[in-house]
């Protein structure tokens, strides 16, 4: 019988909703680990992965809505989640603060995302085990 | 305790070869040990003379000689891949150390990390 | 279908979670750095490959059992017994034990 001793998780998801299942396999892979006592200490939106965070992505209606999915898992646990802002701004993915900053016309991350840097994601790999969903592309 | 980033991508045709670098800058600038490994299409990123102006994109050669000046430890090239696109010796840039990304060299990474 | 954590491996070097089928290039670059310590997760479409990957690899290869019931490829083993010839089916409950497992994990 293996030991599983509980772990700190930093979930990274690269690819995006509706050209990959990386945002599916990531979501059942950290509704597993919740379930097993693990801890998923941030979950880290990089290059395509951060259209997850976007307010504005309408799936028809018999289709999975992995923002929405995402947002709901993520408030349930109290998990924060944070889209890289070189990634985001690169893809329309612009929160109230850099609306301002840029002076555009509108602000699209969905709650409870936040737009914040690359040391967010070498923090993790500091103090937790990273795991990658990349597009199988 | 290095992090190797892994960029297999050919430059200019996609991004995430520099969302790559973008991941092995923010770790030397944090003082965390990293490294980069150029494999398969990747190698391309090494080649000298590249003109990108015709594209409105910037030489990712040029991003590159910067790896050494903010802390990137090595850079590293799969040598047969190096073959394959024609890349002899003299046409890859200064500072790259060509090996084969085989068991025996991954394993002395701590972390294996592509951008995407 | 699912294996229980007796069939999983005790210790894991590295946990190599492959998405790609045998075509895609960095299939190849995962199948270059295996060791015997290692563990292989085929996942998403890497479940189309599992039998050359099985046949390539020096170490224990499993499979996702949604992204192999999705493409419609049956599990040959029953719960908990050993399966003959073909890739373990695991869920994502075990997923997450390899990868707790896993000393370093690999998403190629």
């Amino acid at each position: 019988m293996a030991d599983i001793s509980l772990q700190t998780y930093t979930v990274v998801i690269t690819g995006a909703p509706y050209s990959s299942q990386a945002p599916q396999t990531a979501l059942d892979f950290a509704r597993a680990a919740v379930a097993a006592g693990h801890q998923i200490d941030r979950v880290f939106l990089y290059g395509d992965g951060v259209h997850i965070a976007s307010a504005l992505i309408c799936p028809p209606s018999d289709e999975p809505h992995w923002p929405r999915l995402w947002s709901e898992f993520l408030a349930e646990h109290q998990i924060p989640a944070v889209a890289c802002v070189a990634s985001a701004l690169r893809r329309g993915l612009i929160d109230s603060g850099e609306q301002q900053r840029y002076e555009l016309s509108a602000h699209n991350i969905r709650a409870p995302f936040e737009i914040a840097g690359l040391g967010e994601w070498v923090e993790a790999g500091t103090c937790s085990k990273i795991i990658y969903f990349h597009s199988g592309a | 305790m290095t992090t190797l980033i892994v960029i297999d991508q050919a430059p200019y045709g996609s991004w995430s070869g520099r969302e790559g670098l973008d991941m092995a800058f923010s770790l030397a600038a944090f003082d965390q040990s990293c490294a980069l490994l150029f494999n398969g299409a990747g190698v391309n990123w090494l080649r000298t003379g590249q003109q990108p102006d015709g594209l409105g994109q910037k030489s990712v050669a040029q991003n590159l000689g910067a790896a050494a000046i903010f802390g990137v430890e090595a850079l590293y090239a799969d040598a047969q891949a190096c073959q394959r696109y024609g890349l002899a010796n003299d046409a890859i840039i200064a500072g790259v150390t060509l090996i084969a990304p085989d068991q025996t060299f991954m394993t002395g990474f701590e972390k294996v990390t592509f951008a995407g | 279908m699912n294996q229980s954590v007796a069939d999983l491996p005790a210790h894991i070097h590295t946990l190599h979670i492959l998405n790609k089928t045998v075509e895609h290039p960095r299939a190849a670059q995962c199948l270059a750095t295996l060791a015997t310590a290692d563990t292989v997760l085929l996942i998403e479409n890497a479940v189309l490959s599992a039998p050359e990957v099985a046949a390539a690899a020096p170490c224990p290869v499993f499979m996702l059992a949604a992204d192999a019931r999705a493409r419609g490829l049956i599990a040959k083993s029953g719960a908990g017994t050993e399966a003959t010839g073909a890739t373990p089916q695991i869920g994502y409950e075990h997923m997450v034990q390899l990868s707790a497992l896993a000393t370093r994990i690999i998403s190629w």
